[in-house]
């Protein structure tokens, strides 16, 4: 006992001596930032301004006491695209604070967390990942309650209770301030873009640039030290495609083959420009002409009407009606030869998205372990390779409040999904605000605060329908839905949503 | 510099765009007041003082509690002072205090006060934890003072938010003599996160107050003028492979070598504990099993002085549980009302001296078995508020026990 106490002694002296550290740290800020954003052109803090409003509505919809602020949040970007969000915040679990990480994905969910430090005499087994990846894939719409979604760790429960609430206010953050807050942010800054290899083994590889006026992004998971230079090159490859494609379709680029039909009024046209004449024939056929690219002389009309503020008469919208009319252009399957009468213009933009996205998947060349997700513009997303329950998750804001998300599903691999709304872009006429879709059979424009997402067996027929969907009335847009294979919709008519039978459950 | 400070250096190394990112804001601290306060005293003796007056941290934990007795003849070891009647008290009020003294040692500080007042040996005022924790790793510390033997999950989570009934299990009360403290030092830590330790050389407990009764309880020493004699040394591991699930072992041998002038005390013991928790979807369930052995229980004083009540050779007990917050199945709350089930089996005399120098004590003379089946409600307005009821069916081989319903407040933060 004695030569115990001796040793004892010694050794305490020889702690209190020597040591420096208290808390258990487990990630420096650094490290954390690096497992945040392996793989973004540029990494920096956003401070945002925020409401006591939002502050409330923050508290109250996260069921959270603490109204401490965050400690920081990070925002990896490249190429002004949102590459993801990280928080490092502090949380006391009994008495003391715990330091941790929790990195969103761009559309704020939970892609993981981690314990920086842990200062609590008994308590540290939180940082196991089987608790903490009990978070993965969280966000603003579904609960996260300890015991309920959460599972406790016994003689944790303290910091397994603060911590769980501090990821609610977290996603109810980003819901309500950051999901739109930190686009606007990015707007405008210098956003370089990503190496092209990351440093290291990167679970998702993430590549955006811009595509017409619109940023396409490709995530591919998962990527292998060895697999890092072929997934690189493919993705250049893809981009290459993306860039041809939107110099075929994009009317609103002086070089593009669009551009010469519409001047010419008749052309043989390339096999893509075809395939996309073609598709967008289908789609005015399906919506019984609601759906139609030569709306522009009628759009025109009333984009005039927002300039003079005057509105169009009655003459003017029936001239430019019948100078339109899908159904007048003059397809030649055989020679790919297209007629358009005259003064008529193709605006493709109602499928290109998805259609661009279409052809550029197409060219990726994955491995058999590889998943990956394209999304062009925000509105149109295809799902492919192996099956990724996290990569291939579309989370959709309420049409209504887009602090909310009203639903969120697996997108299927091999399909695609797309989004319309009839007040993302409004035409104000004599202070009376338009919708800038216009609906092709009664010359008007479609009701505001209409919006209808698509699932379908391809990103162009999903990016057709969902521009019918918000010009079809409600009943007849989801029974065109019912009849096609494996289509599915989703249409909010202002008041309610309505979805189709093949819709996915949340 | 530490050693996992020197790990770091390659990888601080290799960061050189991100650390011109800024850094996040440090905490702000709970109690601007208080540390104002601090710093003005602070100023004043010096900064190392004030460090650790910034630090310092207030808990509490209590308990109020109410028993009705059905019986009149004795309370199973509880019950009113003195008398046989109902009771209600103040059973356990605790305060508790945190403070860091340096970067890496830290001040524990739990004082108790026991059924309310202390008076002429009615109730206790005690330290049920003070120790210094020097953490020389991450997740690995030393720490030495009075310390809370490691043995039963009860025995170191003993809040009254952490178990269902109001009064702990009798497991915890007559198995492992909770809350047993000693004074001492040990390892403590995580090897991974699922993988806990504790290792901690204590003073064990007087062996010359093991009883048939209540088995070691009596012998503890709780840190007064302990008596270091008699070393324990304590062996613990916890093993959470699931969120949810919690798997614990531990193991006490205490040494009970004790020379007086009238008797001779020479009863090593040992305690063992296998406990397994398992929370998930709303249920909640435990088990618990820990068996005890003394040496020369044959010769121990009290089995001399009683042949008929020896202390025993093994004593044992068993005590499960199953509780379900059926609140769930009604509302999304964060609240908890959880209806419980505890079935107990606790035999104090399961093996006892087949022969001493006064006597030969016969199989008729183990009256120390009981059997708890226990019903009840946990109320969880909180995860820091409890509000409990049960009803204990209590039967012992002595005949002696008496059933009771309980109701308890507590609060723990």
């Amino acid at each position: 006992m004695v030569l115990l106490s001796k040793w004892m002694t010694f050794l305490l002296l020889w702690l209190v001596a020597t040591h420096t550290n208290q808390a258990a740290e487990y990630l420096s800020f650094d490290q954390a930032l690096r497992l945040a954003f392996p793989h973004s052109g540029k990494v920096e803090r956003f401070k945002p301004e925020i409401t006591p409003q939002q502050q409330q509505l923050i508290l109250a919809r996260s069921d959270a006491k603490s109204e401490a602020s965050l400690g920081g949040i990070y925002v990896g970007h490249s190429n002004g695209v949102i590459d993801g969000i990280a928080i490092v915040d502090h949380v006391i679990g009994r008495t003391e604070y715990i330091t941790w990480l929790c990195v969103l994905t761009p559309e704020g969910a939970v892609q993981r967390l981690a314990v920086m430090a842990y200062r609590e005499p008994y308590g540290s087994e939180i940082r196991d990942p089987r608790f903490l990846d009990q978070f993965t894939n969280k966000d603003a719409s579904t609960p996260v309650r300890v015991e309920k979604e959460i599972g406790n760790i016994g003689g944790a429960t303290l910091s397994v209770n603060a911590l769980t609430e501090r990821v609610r206010f977290i996603l109810q953050f980003h819901a309500v301030v950051l999901h739109q807050a930190i686009p606007t942010w990015l707007a405008g800054r210098d956003s370089p873009a990503a190496p092209a290899i990351p440093n290291g083994e990167v679970a998702v590889l993430t590549r955006a640039a811009a595509v017409g006026t619109s940023p396409l992004t490709i995530r591919i998971s998962p990527n292998t030290a060895s697999s890092a230079q072929k997934t690189a090159t493919t993705i250049d490859h893809a981009f290459t495609v993306a860039q041809t494609l939107d110099a075929t379709f994009n009317a609103w680029r002086n070089d593009a083959e669009l551009a010469a039909l519409n001047k010419n009024g008749a052309a043989v046209v390339s096999a893509p420009l075809f395939e996309a004449i073609t598709l967008a024939r289908r789609g005015f056929d399906l919506s019984s002409g609601r759906f139609d690219p030569t709306i522009y002389l009628l759009l025109r009309v009333w984009q005039q009407a927002a300039e003079s503020g005057i509105p169009p008469t009655e003459s003017a919208l029936h001239e430019a009606r019948s100078r339109i009319g899908f159904a007048r252009v003059d397809i030649d399957a055989t020679r790919k030869h297209i007629t358009l009468p005259s003064g008529m213009a193709l605006d493709l933009s109602g499928l290109a998205k998805g259609l661009l996205l279409d052809h550029t998947g197409a060219a990726l060349a994955l491995t058999d372990a590889q998943s990956a997700m394209l999304s062009h513009g925000g509105s149109s997303w295809l799902a492919l390779g192996k099956a990724d329950a996290n990569l291939h998750r579309i989370t959709i804001r309420h049409p209504g409040d887009s602090t909310q998300i009203s639903h969120r599903f697996v997108l299927a691999t091999g399909h695609g999904f797309g989004s319309a709304s009839t007040n993302g872009r409004t035409l104000n006429v004599a202070g009376v605000l338009h919708s800038h879709v216009i609906d092709p059979l009664t010359a008007q424009p479609a009701p505001l605060n209409r919006a209808a997402y698509v699932i379908a067996p391809s990103a162009a027929l999903a990016d057709v329908l969902d521009t019918a969907l918000c010009l079809m009335p409600t009943a007849e847009g989801l029974a065109l839905v019912e009849t096609l294979p494996g289509v599915a919709a989703l249409v909010w008519d202002g008041q309610q949503f309505h979805r189709s039978q093949r819709w996915p459950a949340n | 510099m530490s050693i996992r400070r020197l790990a770091l250096v390659p990888a601080l190394l290799t960061t050189v765009c991100l650390s011109a990112v800024e850094q996040p804001d440090a905490p702000k601290s709970t109690s601007p007041s208080a540390s104002s306060t601090g710093a003005q005293i602070g100023e004043a003796v010096g900064s190392g003082v004030e460090k650790a007056i910034k630090s310092m941290h207030f808990g509490a934990y209590g308990e109020l509690h109410y028993n009705n007795f059905q019986g009149t003849t004795s309370h199973n070891g509880q019950g009113a002072a003195g008398t046989n009647s109902d009771m209600i008290e103040m059973h356990r009020f605790v305060l508790l205090m945190e403070a860091q003294l340096a970067d890496s040692i830290r001040l524990v500080g739990e004082l108790e006060l026991e059924h309310a007042f202390v008076q002429d040996g009615q109730g206790e005022l005690e330290l049920e934890q003070a120790y210094l924790d020097f953490a020389y790793l991450d997740d690995h510390s030393v720490r030495a003072g009075i310390l809370l033997v490691p043995i039963s999950i009860g025995n170191l989570y003993h809040e009254p938010t952490t178990f269902h009934g109001v009064e702990r299990s009798e497991f915890d009360r007559m198995v492992v003599p909770t809350t047993w403290v000693e004074g001492g030092a040990g390892l403590y830590g995580q090897f991974h996160p699922q993988l806990g330790y504790a290792v901690a050389v204590q003073a064990a407990p007087n062996a010359e107050k093991y009883r048939s009764s209540d088995a070691l309880r009596a012998g503890k020493q709780k840190g007064f003028k302990s008596s270091a004699g008699d070393m324990m040394v304590t062996a613990r591991t916890d093993y959470k492979p699931l969120p949810g699930l919690w798997l614990a072992a531990a193991g006490s041998y205490m040494q009970g070598e004790r020379e007086f002038s009238t008797v001779v005390v020479d009863s090593d013991a040992f305690l063992y504990t296998l406990e397994a928790r398992y929370e998930v979807s709303g249920w909640d369930a435990g088990v618990s099993w820990g068996q005890g052995f003394i040496d020369n229980a044959n010769s121990h004083p009290n089995t001399l002085a009683t042949p008929t009540s020896p202390v025993p050779e093994v004593f044992q007990g068993i005590s499960a549980y199953l509780a379900y917050d059926v609140l769930r199945l009604f509302a999304d709350s964060k609240q908890k009302v959880s209806l419980f089930g505890r079935y107990e089996n606790i035999d104090l005399q399961a093996e006892i001296p087949a022969t001493t120098s006064t006597g030969a004590p016969t199989q008729t003379d183990k009256k120390q078995q009981s059997q708890i089946y226990q019903i009840g409600v946990t109320w969880l307005i909180t995860p820091n508020v409890v509000v409990k009821a049960d009803y204990r069916d209590y039967d012992n081989d002595a005949d002696k026990a008496v059933d009771s319903w309980n109701l308890g407040l507590g609060f723990a933060f």
